[in-house]
């Protein structure tokens, strides 16, 4: 079937939710759960995003290399502000040390971030971290991507490989000429002028590539349909991304 | 530079979908207008990699490493194409390494395009394609920091937005010079790595530089 995923990304669906294994409704069901829980503003629903995440993780197969592996993606900002705001935001003294004065309103602040953070990435890589990106791009064709965008990505898939390969044999080579790594003029013209022969000696190749598949009548055909939704597979999406709105539900309860 | 998810509210990130779906939405229109749009899938696929795998080259600048954008470059050389290719270019970002996200996705595009089709109109006003070659590089250059600098100020704004409101103001305003002052050299750079691709392209009398 065209649009399930490959078997290394249905890997045991063993505890926990079941998860759609069409790519469209895989991306659905991403999507609805990042803005729901992009959508909570109360820390004391942090508890419930780590768990809606891990068990959305555990059921797409990740073990616990993987999610510690998925968690470090946040990155450099989140972590900053994240140290920096219980320090700098508040008025409420949670914990004075010396001069330093932690402020509850700051913690709450940070809490909040660090949980839709990692809750987010957690799920993105989850559910869509497997999944290969031509697969990914069909399910967006299919979800009413323009067309031209879709034909740019897929374009874009095919040469992304080939140029960062070339990418890196010309930086090797620059080393090679005896290039020093060091910040300075000469280096960054260097790097202008190696994307520069990039560009013009990868495009008359693409132009040729593109040409050929539109002479094969590529473009000209609509592209096959994916197969129609199976009844379970929507029952998975429903099952799997309920979560989400029931978060923002709990937290106007709470 | 890529907003990451979680910093914004759901609010925020919604509405920086919308304004990108406007600007995807007028680029994919302008070139639909064109007798034969898909023939600029192949330069657009390619400056998709290329500002790809190009984000990805670290240049050191004691005591970190930065990385160019590219925006000012992508916005010379796609015009209206630039908004969508740079989401493209984000989304596999966001889906390979975690760069930027899915809910900021939106954001980030605009963080990115903006500067972009702001350097296709200066780009395209001022002639660029048809001046000589000191001058492109001149004008490339000054496009490609620009494009810099606009992206920090819009970056730091997010940012500020995502924040609670009991940040102190003048810290906000602190922050925020400081941050726009740290981006100077990575403006410098990326302008002179522009500048000097620029002037490679129009060595090579490449039709790369002339928009359609």
């Amino acid at each position: 079937m065209a649009s399930a995923l490959p078997a290394h990304a249905r890997r045991p669906a063993t505890r926990g939710l079941p998860l759609p294994r069409d790519v469209r409704l895989r991306l659905l069901a991403a999507l609805v759960l990042a803005f729901s829980i992009a959508l909570v503003t109360s820390p004391l629903m942090v508890p419930a995003i780590a768990g809606l995440a891990l068990v959305v993780a555990r059921s797409a197969g990740m073990d616990g290399t993987a999610i510690r592996r998925a968690l470090r993606l946040p990155g450099v900002l989140v972590l900053v502000l994240v140290i920096l705001l219980p320090f700098l935001v508040g008025e409420t003294v949670a914990w004075r040390f010396g001069p330093l004065t932690l402020h509850s309103e700051g913690l709450a602040a940070a809490l909040l971030i660090a949980g839709r953070a990692l809750g987010i990435v957690l799920l993105t890589v989850a559910l869509l971290g497997r999944v290969p990106l031509a697969r990914l791009i069909e399910g967006f064709r299919a979800l009413g991507l323009p067309p031209l965008m879709a034909d740019i990505a897929l374009m874009m898939h095919r040469y992304l490989a080939e140029i960062r390969r070339d990418l890196d044999a010309m930086l090797l080579a620059m080393r090679l000429r005896g290039q020093r790594w060091r910040l300075r003029l000469g280096l960054l013209q260097g790097l202008g002028w190696t994307l520069a022969v990039l560009l013009l000696r990868s495009h008359e190749r693409a132009e040729r590539i593109w040409t050929a598949m539109r002479l094969r009548g590529y473009g000209s055909v609509a592209p096959q349909p994916m197969p129609p939704l199976q009844p379970g597979d929507i029952g998975r999406l429903l099952l799997s991304a309920l979560p989400g709105p029931l978060l923002l539900v709990a937290e106007r309860l709470l | 530079m890529h907003l990451p998810d979680g910093l914004v509210d759901g609010g925020t990130a919604l509405a920086g979908y919308a304004a990108c779906a406007v600007l995807v939405g007028v680029g994919l229109w302008q070139v639909n207008r064109r007798p034969d749009p898909g023939a600029l899938v192949p330069r657009a696929a390619l400056l998709a990699a290329v500002f790809f795998a190009g984000s990805l080259v670290s240049i050191p600048v004691p005591p970190a490493t930065v990385h160019l954008t590219l925006a000012g470059f992508v916005g010379v050389l796609l015009g209206w194409l630039a908004v969508p290719v740079i989401v493209i270019g984000l989304f596999f970002q966001a889906i390979l390494f975690g760069h930027g996200g899915l809910t900021t996705l939106g954001l980030n595009a605009l963080i990115m395009g903006l500067p972009a089709l702001l350097a296709f109109a200066i780009w395209r006003l001022a002639g660029g394609d048809r001046r000589g070659r000191p001058t492109a590089m001149a004008l490339a250059g000054g496009l490609g920091a620009a494009g810099v600098l606009l992206a920090v100020a819009l970056f730091a704004a997010v940012v500020l937005l995502g924040l609670p409101d009991d940040v102190d103001a003048a810290m906000e305003r602190r922050a925020v010079g400081i941050f726009i002052a740290a981006h100077l050299p990575v403006a410098v750079i990326e302008g002179v790595v522009t500048a000097a691709a620029v002037g490679l392209l129009h060595r090579a009398g490449s039709g790369l530089l002339r928009y359609g």
